[in-house]
Order: structure tokens, then sequence, then C-alpha cells
């Protein structure tokens, strides 16, 4: 089979890496499309780009080959302008029933971060929307991802897959926050970003009887939107340093802790505050551990306070977060396992 | 009910702790452990309160007061009625597996203190109960802060660490533990410094006025007040402070809570072995003497 796919995902790369080899919006999306036409006219293709993973699946006929990995890179390399030492080691290859396995894997979310969230079939039915939108597509990709969401549909109707705690808010706000908080009523929710994530989270928070939320953008508008749906207030995107550091000089109605949550995709998986407010400035280093405001942002200082700042978003990156039932996990390989040993005909067609 | 031994509620505590530990393996038994654990503490704390019972009424004495031996005894049951309090009302913190282990040390502690009892006048019996029931709840309470602490430093280092969330010895959050661990200590610390005060106007009253100086010697004594200035400075130090940072007031109850263990048992056991003899023991008790 002509398929290859190579990939990095949160397994295999730092989020830096990640963020830079994304494709953050349908127009880099149709940019990077055109390039390889221009470079690969007869190959199909369907790019997958979620804050997790950044893949690249493509297939050709019997008669051709696809471009190899080290194609692929410098295709990366010159359409993000990124050196190509910087990621070059983080890529990983699969090629035919691997690389088939590889897309039910991700698909059926075994290879999230957390186990069983849904979010990842829309990504997959999105970016195969756009590759057909985009003329990339060709019988094998339309085969792939067509057993690929019929297999996805088959785990999640025939495991325990979807049951309990889905998605990174939800874990973060149900295990981690709770973890950390006796109660939500009397903290200040800080939400950095107006995304799908923040919504979701900010969903979660709700339901445990979060009251203040104070939302902070960069497109004001949209921080706008969402603390109005959600009865918060928005902040300037300039005012987020204010915000985390000098959260006691304040006005705040109530006292209590606070709770920071990181829910734009770039920022999804940051660790400490201190990293959030030099993200702010287009500052993307370590903080030095001796630093007295990362000493003073830091979770592990909060509790106690009159008034502190939790990280609780969604938390660490590389977490290990709660996975479900091996049985389940077992369950879900057999299924991918036999779509791919009978594969559908377009895909066989290739092999 | 006679025939109630240390040995029944010890071996019922050790097997509670085996199965608490043995519900953390995965695969393992699961939660009838837990279970069984729970129901195995609840009956050696039953053995207990009847072998306090049986002691109370062979020396005629309150526990509190017949020896130092039964004190500690007292402090254990305590403790293993706070451990059954909690655990019934949150069935998913895992509090047994460090209440369990402190409750052994002071019932095997105990059996290395004095068990003889020093005769109290019937004048200074109401006040040495006074003293050794404020001292037997300072620091039952500080004990407890002392595994709250734990639960605090153990939750934090598994949050700080990659594995949240893990299903083993759920414990409850930090928020929550904080609260505990400050009302425990706001409450210990006053509680111990009213016992001890009650204590050496015992003593002052005891010699009518002039001090014996072997006083000063008694490990005990010394310890004690060693413990209780740092404690002070904790507590001094948790009310003027503006900001008290949960990992360090669970570091510090730690330290007070050990330094009051090695006390307690440390103390007795040099002066039961002789090598530093305690107004506290029954080695020869000037007049009167404490529990």
């Amino acid at each position: 089979m002509n398929l290859s796919t190579v990939f990095l995902s949160h397994q295999t790369a730092q989020l830096a890496v990640r963020e830079r080899l994304a494709f953050p919006n349908p127009e880099r999306l149709q940019q990077a499309y055109m390039r390889l036409a221009e470079l690969y006219p007869q190959v199909e293709f369907v790019i997958l780009s979620t804050c997790n993973r950044v893949e690249l699946y493509a297939a050709h006929g019997p008669m051709g080959a696809v471009p190899s990995l080290p194609q692929l890179s410098q295709f990366l390399a010159e359409f993000h302008q990124v050196p190509l030492d910087e990621f070059v080691g983080e890529l990983r290859e699969h090629t035919g029933p691997a690389a088939v396995r590889h897309l039910f894997e991700v698909i059926a979310s075994l290879d999230s971060m957390v186990l069983g969230e849904p979010q990842i079939v829309n990504q997959v039915k999105e970016a195969y929307r756009l590759a057909e939108q985009h003329d990339a597509c060709g019988p094998l990709t339309h085969a792939l991802f067509q057993g690929a969401i019929r297999t996805s549909a088959r785990v999640r109707t025939e495991t325990r897959l979807s049951e309990g705690r889905v998605s990174i808010a939800s874990v973060a706000v149900g295990d981690f926050a709770r973890s950390i908080f006796d109660r939500f009523h009397d903290k200040l929710v800080l939400i950095i970003g107006a995304g799908e994530m923040a919504e979701e989270t900010l969903r979660y928070l709700k339901d445990e009887g979060v009251r203040d939320v104070v939302v902070v953008n960069r497109n004001p508008e949209r921080a706008a939107r969402l603390a109005k749906e959600w009865g918060g207030v928005a902040a300037e995107w300039t005012e987020l340093d204010h915000w985390l550091g000098r959260r006691r000089a304040m006005s705040i109605p109530r006292r209590g802790s606070w709770i920071t949550c990181f829910s734009t995709t770039s920022i999804a998986c940051s660790g400490p505050v201190m990293r959030i407010a030099e993200h702010a400035h287009g500052r993307w280093t370590r903080p030095r551990r001796s630093s007295k405001r990362r000493r003073r942002n830091s979770w592990e200082n909060s509790i106690g306070g009159p008034a502190a700042i939790l990280l609780c978003g969604c938390a660490k990156a590389g977490t290990n977060w709660p996975r479900s039932s091996s049985r389940n996990c077992f369950a879900r390989r057999r299924i991918s396992q036999r779509k791919i040993g009978k594969p559908s005909s377009g895909a066989s067609t290739g092999s | 009910m006679g025939r109630v031994s240390v040995t029944c509620f010890l071996a019922s505590y050790a097997v509670a702790l085996l199965l608490e530990g043995l519900s953390a393996v995965r695969r393992g038994p699961g939660p009838w452990a837990r279970l069984g654990s729970l129901g195995l503490t609840i009956a050696g704390f039953v053995a207990h309160t009847l072998y306090l019972y049986v002691r109370a009424k062979t020396t005629s004495l309150p526990p509190l007061l017949s020896s130092m031996q039964d004190w500690l005894y007292v402090l254990a049951w305590l403790l293993i009625l706070v451990d059954v309090f909690v655990t019934l009302s949150d069935r998913q913190a895992a509090v047994g597996i460090l209440v369990l282990p402190v409750v052994m040390a002071l019932v095997i502690g105990a059996h290395f203190v004095s068990s003889s009892h020093a005769p109290i006048s019937s004048v200074q019996r109401n006040w040495a109960m006074l003293h050794v029931g404020l001292l037997v709840f300072g620091m039952g309470g500080l004990l407890i802060g002392l595994v709250v602490s734990l639960m605090y430093l153990w939750q934090h280092s598994r949050l700080k660490s990659r594995h949240p969330g893990t299903p083993l010895f759920p414990l409850p959050n930090l928020e929550r533990l904080h609260r505990w661990n400050k009302w425990l200590v706001m409450l210990s610390i006053p509680t111990l410094t009213l016992g001890m005060v009650i204590g050496v106007g015992l003593v002052v009253f005891r010699q009518g006025g002039d001090v014996d100086e072997r006083v000063w010697s008694d490990p005990l004594v010394v310890m004690s007040l060693i413990a209780w200035v740092l404690m002070a400075a904790f507590y001094l130090w948790m009310n003027i402070a503006v900001r008290t940072p949960g990992r360090q007031v669970a570091a510090l109850t730690v330290i007070s809570g050990g330094l009051l263990m090695l006390t307690v048992l440390g103390a007795q056991v040099l002066a039961r072995i002789g090598t530093s003899p305690s107004l506290h023991g029954p080695a020869k008790p000037p007049a009167g003497g404490l529990p």
C-alpha cells in the first residue's frame, strides 16, 4: 500500500514544537494544500492539525510513491519557516498497514491525552472535509478516512469508551481542581482564552458552583461574548499580567482563592503561571527557579492565602490523565485491528 | 471481658492496616479490603475500649490518671475514634493508611513505658485530671494534625507529579486538609500550653513553693519545654504571618507532631530504663506524682 503518515503528537513532541508546526486556521491549511499540490501533484493528502498533533497522511496509487519522511519534513520546515533540526527528531513515520492502524487509533482516541475524548472524531472529520474541499483527497484517502470514521463509531457504540469524564476540561475541573479545592462558589476564575476549550472548561466550572468569572483573550469581542454568556467580566489581554500578578490589589467583591484556566490552543498544556505571563509578551522562556514572581504565583503556594492564584485549567504537559479500563482499551484495539485486517476496498487497492 | 489484651486490638489494627494497603494493589481485593479494614478497625476500637474500661476498674482510677502506659492507650484510642469517624463520613478518603501506623506506634511504644501509677491525693486529683486531660486532647489534636499534614504533603506531591487523579488511596482535597490542619493546630497548641501550665502549677503546689531541682532535669519536662517553645513559635507565625502557605503549615505540623511523639515516647522510655529518671514515671515520685 502506498500510504504513509508523518506525524508528531503530544507523546512525541513538546508543546512549543507542535505549536510551531501547527496549521492554525483554514487559510494556512489552504496554502499548505496548494503547496503540496505543487510539489506532489499525483499524491493524495490529508492534514490533521490539532493542539495535540500535526499529522500528514499521503497516499498514491500502485504506480507511484508517496513522499518520504525527509521530503515531508522539508516541506514542513519551509512552509512554517522553522529550521529542520529543531523538530526532525520528533517526527514519526508509519507506512502501509501501520499508517492505517495509527489513524484508527487516533480517531478511536486511543492516542489522545484523555482516553475516549470525543473531540478527536470531529477534528478528523473536519480535516477530511477540508482536504476534500481543497481537492487533496482521492480514492485511497476517501476509503481510509471513511473506514476510520466507521470504525470510530463502532468503537464508541460497542465499548464503554464514552463513559466517565472524557475531555481535558472535565478531567481538569472534575479531578484536578477538585483535588485542590473544597468548594468553588467563593473562587474567582480567570479564564485565559475564549475558544472551545474555554467554553467547555467554564461549563464544568459553573456546574461546580463558580460564580465570579473573568475572561481574558487576545480578541476582546470573543472575550466579551463568552463573559456575557456565562455571566462573567471580560478583561483586556494587556491586563493579563495585572490580573495574574496584582490580584490582591484588584477590587474583587469576594475574597478567596483564584482559579486560573488556560484554554487557548496555544497554551492549552502549559505549566506554571509565569509561562503564561511571559507568553503574553511574546517571550517563551523557561522561568528561573529562583524567580520571586514565579514563587509568588506558583500554585503550590496558593492554598491558605487570602487571595491566591491557582493553575487548574489544562494542567501540565505530559500529564498522564486517568485512563479508562484496560478492558476497554483492548476492546477498542481489537475493533481497530479487525478493521485493519478486513480493510475497505479503497484501502486494500493501495496495499 | 477480662481476657481482652493489648494484643487483641493491636492485631486488629495491624490486619486493618494490611487490608488498607492491599486495597491499593491493582487487581487486588478492591473495595472489600477497605470494608474489611474498617470493620477490623471498629473491632479493634471496641476491644481497645473494653481494655481501658477493665484497666480503669482494676486500678480504680480513670485511665488518664492510672499510668503513663494507659495514658498512651487513651491517646491511641482518641486517634482511632477520629479515624473511624472520618472514614465513616468520607468512605473515599484513605485515612487509615496514615492513622493506623501512628496508633500502632503509640500502642507499641506504650509497652516500653511505665505501667505503674503514683498515688494522687484527692485534693490534686481534679487538677491532675484537668492537666492530663488537656495534654491528651492537645497531643491528640496535634497527632491528628500530623496525620492530616502527611496527607496534605502526599496529595500535594501527587498533584505536582504527573499522576493526578490516581484512584489509589484517594485523599481529601488540599483546601480541606489545610483547613483541618490549621484548626487542629490553632486548638491543640493553646490546649497543650494550658495543660503544661497546670502541670507546673501542680508541681509548685505539691512542693509547697519550693520546686525540686530534679524537675528541670526530668527528660519529659525538658523535652516538653523544647517542643512547646517550637510549637509556640509555630503558633505565633500562623497568627502573625500574612500568608501561611499550606505546604509550610503541613511541614511544620509534621515536625511539631514528630517532636511531640519523640517527647512522649522517647522520654518515657529513657525514664523507664533508668537512664534519666522522670518525675512522671514510677521511680520514686517526690510527692503525689503526675501520671
